[in-house]
């Protein structure tokens, strides 16, 4: 069990809700992964665009913690406007803050990430930024009042795993008592349990459950490689060494050669 | 007079932000009874809390957001 906040949490896997098929597969997927949290948006009524009749429904009748994120915010004020948006909206203070710089990487914006951080911490938040392995931006996040981090293991709906393996764990070493969320990049099961192998202490993915061919069983997959890389993190893991080590002892072998 | 309710330009259907979101939900029966509920506003690229927005009033050329919960990553 992970309390995050002071909050239980029934998992370390952590769902986006977006790029379902259908919001019958979504809530079939949730009802059955028993994710720790879900993220949602803010969003204009575009007929088309998504299904808003029934999501609200949906996100009663499931009672998963919500965390809505600013996805799609360019610049300081928008990111805040729609924080407290959300606020109001879904009835939290947690929200995912995302300051994002290039589009076409959808990179967090440190700079702007920092200062809406401060601003929204300010206003009565808690802030889940949505930020690189920077350690200088980490640290800046924390002193802003911050109190997870939420580093992306790869772009956005990239799935590539952890693309810079020795940075995000320079990271997770520089702020072992801070809950730390990988966040955006996952694309497998894999990808989770080495997160969680390393201490992060969840992850949060999106893509690679709503668009593999069967989201509810990817999601049943993930959640157990999220518990799995969890039982070895706590169980530790051993040292790679150089050479080979023989298992079966040497003791006690026969002499038949 | 013209004011912009999420990005299309459109004519004031009263004189505050309120009455704006009464219409803006009359107009959209599509929209289910907790989404309706739970619309988010905001005003020029402020913020305008449910409470407030009565007091919120409308002029010429006013960007206007009406936003409701939607599936997100």
């Amino acid at each position: 069990m992970l309390t995050l906040l002071g909050k239980p949490l029934a998992s370390r896997l952590f769902l986006g809700t977006a790029r379902y098929p259908s919001l019958d597969l979504l809530s079939k997927t949730l009802m059955t992964a028993r994710p720790g949290l879900i993220t949602l948006a803010v969003r204009r009524p575009t007929p088309g665009l998504v299904q808003p009749r029934n999501f609200a429904d949906m996100l009663e009748v499931l009672a998963t913690p919500l965390l809505p994120n600013t996805a799609g915010c360019h610049s300081v004020m928008e990111a805040v406007t729609t924080a407290e948006l959300a606020r109001e909206m879904f009835r939290t203070s947690w929200i995912k803050l995302e300051v994002i710089g290039s589009k076409r990487w959808l990179e967090p914006d440190g700079v702007g990430l920092v200062e809406a951080a401060t601003i929204l911490v300010a206003e009565g938040f808690e802030v889940f930024p949505y930020t690189t392995e920077d350690l200088g931006i980490a640290e800046r996040l924390l002193r802003a009042g911050c109190r997870v981090l939420m580093p992306w293991a790869a772009p956005i709906g990239s799935g590539r795993g952890l693309e810079n393996r020795a940075g995000l764990l320079r990271l997770r070493a520089a702020f072992p008592d801070i809950p730390m969320i990988l966040d955006a990049g996952l694309g497998r099961p894999s990808h989770a349990a080495e997160a969680m192998e390393h201490g992060f202490d969840a992850v949060l993915l999106n893509t690679a459950v709503a668009e593999s061919g069967d989201p509810l069983r990817m999601a049943l997959a993930f959640a157990s490689a999220v518990e799995a890389g969890r039982l070895a993190f706590e169980a530790g893991l051993v040292a790679p060494r150089q050479n080979a080590q023989a298992s079966t002892p040497e003791e006690g072998k026969a002499a038949l050669g | 007079m013209q004011i912009y309710i999420n990005g299309r330009p459109c004519p004031p259907t009263g004189e505050t932000l309120a009455d704006i979101v009464e219409q803006f939900l009359v107009d959209r029966n599509d929209l289910d009874a907790r989404s309706r509920l739970a619309v988010g506003t905001a005003h020029n690229g402020i913020f305008v809390p449910r409470e407030q927005r009565r007091r919120c009033r409308i002029a010429p050329g006013d960007r206007i957001e009406i936003l409701v919960p939607m599936q997100g990553g």
